[in-house]
């Protein structure tokens, strides 16, 4: 253990999984909850294409990524929102245009594409100490803000309908949601890449969704989860000389596995089915 | 928080000349609606009448295109309208809920004082009091710390009833709170509702198909058809055969059966 932290950059990948499973794993627990699971994946080719559109111009390519993922969400939210599509549709076009954007301008990209294929495999073992700094400033961000909204984050996660008519500020809500979201994506860009974050958005809050009733817990066992997947995945890489991106998919997905097969919700889910 | 102060003679709820479009179509036309304090409101008429677009626009889910709704004389898109807001709960149809959904009944129950508490402030004990007490008023009170998605449709429909009622409305809006309910739960859930309302002397919009509900639960009926109120009078009056053949466009007959009118499709 001592030589697996003794390099600097391991102990920067160390912390980068660290806040990137957090950061995941609360993004991940509300588009479970509020079954926007596809929301993620278009957020994530969203900051990809946004952020070989910034290489390909010369500006930060972060930047790129923040402001597509932005407007990806702030398509996806109203036209989901009003009903005039379905937000599978919705998702779905705006997804597929970004892959065609990141693909079109991946295509566009002079010489070797070793820096926009970096933001689509990301590696976790090169993230700088800015990015590291994004990260924990969207992990601590997303925890201070559960605490001090729990209640309302409840209220709208649930059922968002109700809580809107209750005289809670609902749909301002559900878009601060998906605003997190896609900063988290863009934040995990750098280190895990527009392809595997979605399976640390999904997974680890996935897995916590089938051991518990209670939200304080879901978010602490997503949160748990979305860790021991990052920091699981890197010993792993460590270890067997393997790529560290796929290892953290492959534990994720893995922890959910087992969670299904440990899961007490099991009848419940078959009774609602039956 | 400060409650809206009732001006005198002012009704519990008015409408003048509201319009609610929907993808460009005219959904609701309501020159003038009043409703006293007190008083419940049946609002019945086939599907796609305006029955829950009444409701949604009142409670302000939905926008008005034109015309002003208040509530004891406030106008509730005015300076202070979502504070106005809180002052109406929404019961809504019943709804398949997740059985895996994390939250409890009480939590649920809970998040319907959530507004009212304010940000920043935790839900504390007051308020799991009074949602306890809720629960216990539409006997549910046993289930309180079970996850909300396992409950029957009809303790659902109880919970969102005290989820309503927690929030310390003065009028309460109820959309087809008996739809997708068996024939027993209907009647729990109706009987439940009768009897907060007299113990709580709440002001009540009922959106129902359930017209044999009608006489026992309600003041007045309004009919809706295609948008727009066709007939309003006295629920006495409401079960008159050819009007409602003409309302749902079928052939309808009221019999009298114990003592009480029937409606027969």
């Amino acid at each position: 253990m001592d030589a697996f932290l003794d390099a600097g950059f391991m102990r920067h990948a160390v912390l980068a999984g660290l806040f990137a499973g957090v950061a995941c794993a609360v993004a991940g627990v509300f588009a479970v909850l509020m079954r926007l699971t596809f929301i993620g994946v278009c957020l994530a080719h969203a900051a990809f294409a946004g952020g070989l559109v910034g290489l390909l111009f010369g500006w930060d390519p972060l930047a790129g990524a923040l402001v597509a993922s932005l407007a990806a969400a702030a398509v996806i939210g109203p036209v989901a929102d009003r009903g005039e599509l379905s937000p599978d549709t919705a998702v779905g076009v705006v997804f597929s245009a970004m892959l065609g954007l990141a693909i079109f301008c991946l295509g566009l990209l002079p010489g070797p594409k070793t820096a926009g294929l970096n933001l689509f495999w990301g590696n976790i073992l090169t993230v700088s100490r800015r990015d590291l700094w994004l990260l924990g400033t969207v992990a601590v961000a997303a925890s201070l803000a559960i605490i001090a909204f729990f209640k309302e984050i409840q209220a709208v996660a649930c059922h968002r309908r109700i809580a809107r008519a209750s005289g809670l500020p609902a749909t301002a809500i559900f878009y601060g949601i998906l605003f997190f979201t896609g900063l988290t994506v863009t934040a995990c860009l750098p280190s895990v890449g527009g392809l595997l974050v979605y399976s640390l958005l999904i997974n680890p809050a996935a897995a916590a969704y089938q051991l518990t009733y209670r939200l304080g817990r879901l978010f602490f066992l997503a949160a748990l989860f979305g860790v021991v997947s990052c920091e699981g995945g890197l010993l792993i890489a460590w270890k067997l000389d393997v790529p560290a991106g796929a290892s953290i998919v492959l534990v994720s997905s893995l922890l959910f596995l087992a969670a299904v097969a440990c899961s007490p919700k099991k009848k419940a889910g078959s009774r609602a089915e039956g | 928080m400060p409650r809206l102060v009732a001006m005198a003679n002012e009704p519990a709820l008015s409408l003048r000349d509201v319009t609610v479009k929907r993808r460009g179509r005219v959904a609701l036309r309501m020159d003038a609606l009043d409703l006293d304090k007190g008083r419940v409101l049946g609002v019945i008429g086939p599907n796609g009448a305006g029955k829950s677009t009444l409701l949604a626009a009142v409670c302000g889910l939905l926008r008005l295109s034109c015309g002003v709704v208040q509530l004891f004389g406030h106008d509730l898109a005015g300076p202070g309208a979502s504070q106005a807001r809180r002052d109406i709960a929404l019961v809504m149809q019943a709804q398949d809920v997740d059985p895996r959904l994390p939250i409890s009944v009480l939590e649920s129950v809970m998040s319907g004082g959530y507004a009212r508490r304010g940000w920043l402030r935790p839900p504390g004990r007051e308020l799991a009091r009074r949602a306890s007490e809720m629960l216990e008023l539409v006997g549910i009170g046993h289930l309180a710390g079970r996850p909300l998605g396992q409950l029957s449709g009809g303790e659902q429909q109880r919970a969102a009833i005290a989820r309503a009622l927690t929030q310390q409305p003065r009028v309460l809006l109820l959309d087809e709170p008996t739809s997708a309910l068996d024939w027993r739960a209907q009647r729990d859930i109706l009987g439940c509702i009768a009897s907060l309302r007299e113990r709580l002397g709440l002001t009540v919009l009922l959106a129902t198909h359930d017209l044999n509900s009608l006489e026992s639960l309600c003041h007045e009926v309004l009919c809706l058809k295609s948008g727009r109120p066709l007939w309003r009078g006295p629920a006495r009056e409401a079960l008159d055969a050819d009007r409602l053949g003409g309302l749902y466009r079928a052939e309808v007959a009221v019999v009298s059966h114990g003592g009480r009118r029937v409606v027969l499709f």
